[in-house]
């Protein structure tokens, strides 16, 4: 049975982890590009993982994702979202000049974008692990170019092979200089990992 | 020992914060779950500093940060926060803030910008 933290302290707690976590991969994506991103608060709550689906607009619009798997303490996905303006605009950050089309982007630019999953990744698991002094490992990224539906169905429906339920931490952020460029940042852990989160906070959750 | 202020929406940070400046020897601690909240027990209990969250209900952390000092000019805060960008640092030190601490907050860090701003 799906468990509803919403309120509550524990709520409070996994709120608090996802705004970390979320705030230091943005962070590192500001330094890494020298550009600032507003990000919205983030939306967090725990679902079946089929939901994802439903709760997030524009299935049909293009997007580059990259998926990270996270293991260790804490087990789940790691999925940032880049709308076409945003990708380009980062490639073009980091020198490697205009994308193009992006659907068929040059390797030199695709290993750039994954480069950019890496580090918001690898600091928003720093920052997690850090605060709660968990072990966390993360898989080589992997990266695609298709509708939202389509990037998101691999990784999301490998949870419906254990536990469906997942935490899902969204934060949807822009650049602060153009907001059409856009990007929606995704981190899921399963319930096992939510359930060890609870063990290890349960002094602070009184 | 200093009196401290402890600004933050969520109940289990405030009490992450609570239990590491108890560890270090602050018991005279008080806490406000939102910038409205805060500013009422300032005036009542006048901490010597203010740990100030940014992302709260009712008022947010740069609101009550220039509500704080438009009441007390010399009031110590600083900023904790998980969003770091150089421009939301800016705007903090710019607005008054004395420090700005982006989470996870090492414990002892913590402690030392905090007696450094005691003593400043």
């Amino acid at each position: 049975m799906r468990r509803d933290y919403d309120g509550g302290t524990i709520g409070d707690m996994l709120r608090e982890i996802g705004n970390i976590g979320c705030g230091n991969a943005l962070n590192a994506l500001s330094s890494l590009t020298d550009e600032s991103y507003e990000i919205k608060i983030p939306e967090i709550e725990l679902i079946d993982c089929a939901e994802v689906f439903t709760r997030l607009d524009g299935i049909e619009q293009m997007y580059v994702s990259i998926v990270i798997n996270m293991m260790g303490d804490i087990n789940g996905k790691y999925v940032l979202l880049l709308n076409p303006p945003l990708a380009c605009s980062l490639i073009k950050a980091l020198g490697l000049g205009d994308a193009g089309d992006i659907s068929d982007i040059p390797a030199e630019s695709k290993s750039a974008i994954l480069e950019v999953g890496n580090i918001s990744c690898g600091s928003c698991i720093t920052a997690v692990s850090t605060f709660t002094g968990m072990d966390m490992n993360v898989t080589i990224p992997s990266s695609a170019v298709d509708m939202l539906g389509s990037v998101l169905s691999q990784p999301i429906l490998q949870f419906a092979e254990s536990d469906p339920d997942i935490l899902y931490i969204r934060c949807d952020f822009s650049m602060a200089s153009d907001p059409a460029k856009s990007g929606i940042m995704l981190v899921l852990p399963e319930m096992a990992s939510v359930d060890r989160l609870i063990e290890r906070f349960g002094a602070f959750l009184k | 020992m200093a009196k401290i202020l402890i600004v933050d929406d969520a109940v289990f940070m405030r009490n992450v914060i609570r239990n590491i400046l108890q560890n270090a020897g602050y018991t005279d601690l008080v806490e406000a779950e939102d910038g409205v909240v805060a500013i009422e027990k300032y005036k009542a209990d006048r901490p010597d500093l203010v740990l100030l969250d940014i992302t709260m209900p009712r008022m947010d952390g740069y609101q009550t940060l220039k509500e704080l000092l438009n009441y007390d000019s010399d009031a110590k805060v600083i900023m904790c926060t998980a969003v770091g960008q150089q421009r939301n640092i800016a705007a903090m030190i710019e607005a008054g803030a004395c420090e700005y601490i982006v989470k996870p907050f090492n414990a002892s860090k913590m402690i030392l910008t905090i007696e450094r701003q005691l003593e400043a």
